[in-house]
């Protein structure tokens, strides 16, 4: 868990080093206290992009291949346009933001011109507020062992290179998280800036998402960018070539699938 | 405060003696919808010494108290959201280490909110006119040829000119470390003048073709008095008063080739 590899700039010479990783080298000395241009940096695995997310297309609208979801959209990190496969390299997740976002924006502005207001379906507020004012009345745990438990589960058991066994592990504890995490109550009842709603409802949907990254993860039996199994190293295209789309419904993972578009660009192993 | 995953180092910390410590975090809360008057509540932590300020309080609201409110996203350095200022002055709580500014056990750390804006409520502050004043300078690109259809070119040099400007986060420190801003609301602003120098300076752009009339006001740059304050606490190490005084030059040479008077307004120089 607290492992590391050692990387060894310091040969660059400190101009090189500044140019070339200005925030890593200023991270190294603010956090550990070392300077990349005479030191060599830990280096540590952690999550730092999602290549998964809602499915669009290059328009920006949700998909899932069959079923196109008019006026909802998503673009950033949030969304999975299927642009950088399996893994994405360094930096390109800009083209997330300059590339889609700008796409899926004008897309919006030409959508909303043809398109009525609409009605928002009735009771759908009414639920929130009880749910809101459910939270802020009961008596219960506050969220941080929550938070703690589900970074743990992620990242010993869906880390970079993953097992069977410990996936399946990671798949029940996260859904008894997810039952236990109704036991959660809000201290502050006001109404204005209410950080601590915010964090608990963005800790459920970070719970989902664990369960839904978790049970893809088991699900893919292969190895394919940086979903990387022990048990199954190689890449296999004959029967996971392809999306995995999971929908949470009674608890429970649902896993269908959606083509990958390969008429443009053929999937290659890695090679160095 | 205690079984962080971040460093490395933790498990060997948790055996080293002195790798935690106690301390008391001051804090100033102000809930303008329930609360007269802003006060300081304190909370007793104990901490790892390479704990970030802004763990603390991520414990604090995640464990003891809820109702603490403070704005935060990225947790490294990079969105700006949790400029605060930390024993007096503006830093990144994400950026600052416990061991940065608390010596020994029991040693206070006192938080309070940004000046120069109003409280939201404990440690958030309205940020609007902040962002005002940033989009007057008209922060974005303004190409000075029309229509082309190629790349812009620009010469490693030419990059280099507003390279520092690129830096800025607005994450609102200079704004509130700036003693002009004290007597002259109105001000622009380092932030926003430090996003106009990155523009000006740039060769692509039509600079200050664009930007005079909210540049050379009394209330841009010409309040701007050299006290370096903004200087002294940016965290992204940007030369801000350098760039306030490179655009001041800059205005009274468009100015001069114009055959207009090069005085400053309102400085009676």
């Amino acid at each position: 868990m607290d492992d590391y590899v050692l990387l060894d700039a310091s040969h660059l010479g400190a101009e090189i080093v500044e140019a070339k990783i200005p925030d890593i080298a200023d991270f190294c000395r603010t956090y550990l206290a070392i300077d990349p241009a005479n030191e060599p940096m830990p280096v540590q695995p952690t999550a730092h992009y999602a290549m998964g997310g809602i499915p669009t297309d290059v328009e920006g609208q949700v998909t899932t291949g069959k079923t196109s979801y008019a006026g909802l959209y998503a673009a950033g990190e949030c969304a999975c346009v299927s642009v950088h496969g399996a893994n994405r390299l360094g930096t390109n997740s800009l083209v997330d933001l300059i590339v889609f976002g700008r796409r899926a924006g004008k897309h919006i502005a030409d959508y909303v011109k043809n398109t009525d207001s609409g009605s928002i379906p009735g009771g759908i507020e009414k639920a929130w507020e009880e749910r809101v004012h459910k939270l802020k009345t009961e008596k219960g745990d506050m969220p941080g062992n929550y938070y703690k438990r589900m970074q743990d589960i992620m990242m010993r058991k869906i880390g970079v290179y993953r097992e069977g066994s410990e996936m399946a592990e990671a798949v029940k504890e996260i859904k008894k998280l997810r039952e236990e995490y109704r036991e959660i109550r809000v201290q502050d009842s006001s109404k204005n800036f209410n950080m601590e709603v915010l964090s608990i409802l963005e800790l459920e949907n970070l719970l989902d998402l664990s369960l839904h990254t978790a049970a893809a993860a088991l699900n893919r039996q292969e190895s394919r960018g940086a979903h990387s199994r022990n048990d199954f190293p190689e890449r296999d295209d004959t029967k996971w070539l392809k999306h995995a789309l999971t929908l949470i419904k009674n608890g429970k993972v649902e896993i269908d699938y959606k083509p990958v578009d390969i008429s443009s660009w053929k999937p290659k192993p890695r090679k160095y | 405060l205690t079984g962080r995953l971040r460093s490395q180092k933790i498990e060997a910390a948790e055996i080293l003696k002195g790798a935690f410590m106690t301390i008391v975090l001051e804090i100033q809360r102000f809930n303008p919808k329930k609360d007269k008057e802003p006060y300081f509540e304190e909370f007793d932590l104990e901490v790892e010494k390479k704990d970030r300020v802004l763990d603390a309080l991520m414990f604090i609201y995640r464990n003891i108290d809820g109702s603490l409110s403070f704005r935060k996203s990225c947790a490294h350095g990079i969105c700006g959201s949790d400029a605060m200022r930390i024993n007096g002055k503006e830093k990144l709580a994400c950026k600052t280490l416990v061991q940065n500014v608390a010596e020994n056990d029991g040693d206070r750390v006192r938080i309070e909110p940004l000046r120069h804006l109003k409280v939201q409520k404990d440690l958030m502050v309205d940020q609007t006119p902040f962002m005002e004043k940033f989009k007057a300078v008209k922060p974005y690109f303004i190409p000075r040829e029309k229509n082309i259809e190629r790349e812009y070119l620009q010469s490693i040099n030419e990059r280099k000119e507003f390279d520092a400007a690129t830096k800025c986060i607005n994450c609102g420190s200079c704004y509130s470390a700036c003693p002009v801003l004290d007597k002259n609301t109105r001000f622009l602003g380092p932030a926003a003048l430090v996003h106009a120098a990155r523009f000006i300076f740039d060769s692509r752009e039509r600079g200050l073709e664009d930007r005079i009339k909210i540049l050379d006001h009394p209330d841009g740059v010409w309040s701007c008095e050299n006290h370096f304050e903004c200087t002294r606490v940016c965290p992204r190490s940007i030369p801000i008063t350098k760039l306030i005084n490179l655009t001041k030059r800059k205005i009274k040479k468009y100015r001069g080739e114009r055959g207009e008077s090069t005085s400053e307004p309102g400085t009676g120089k």
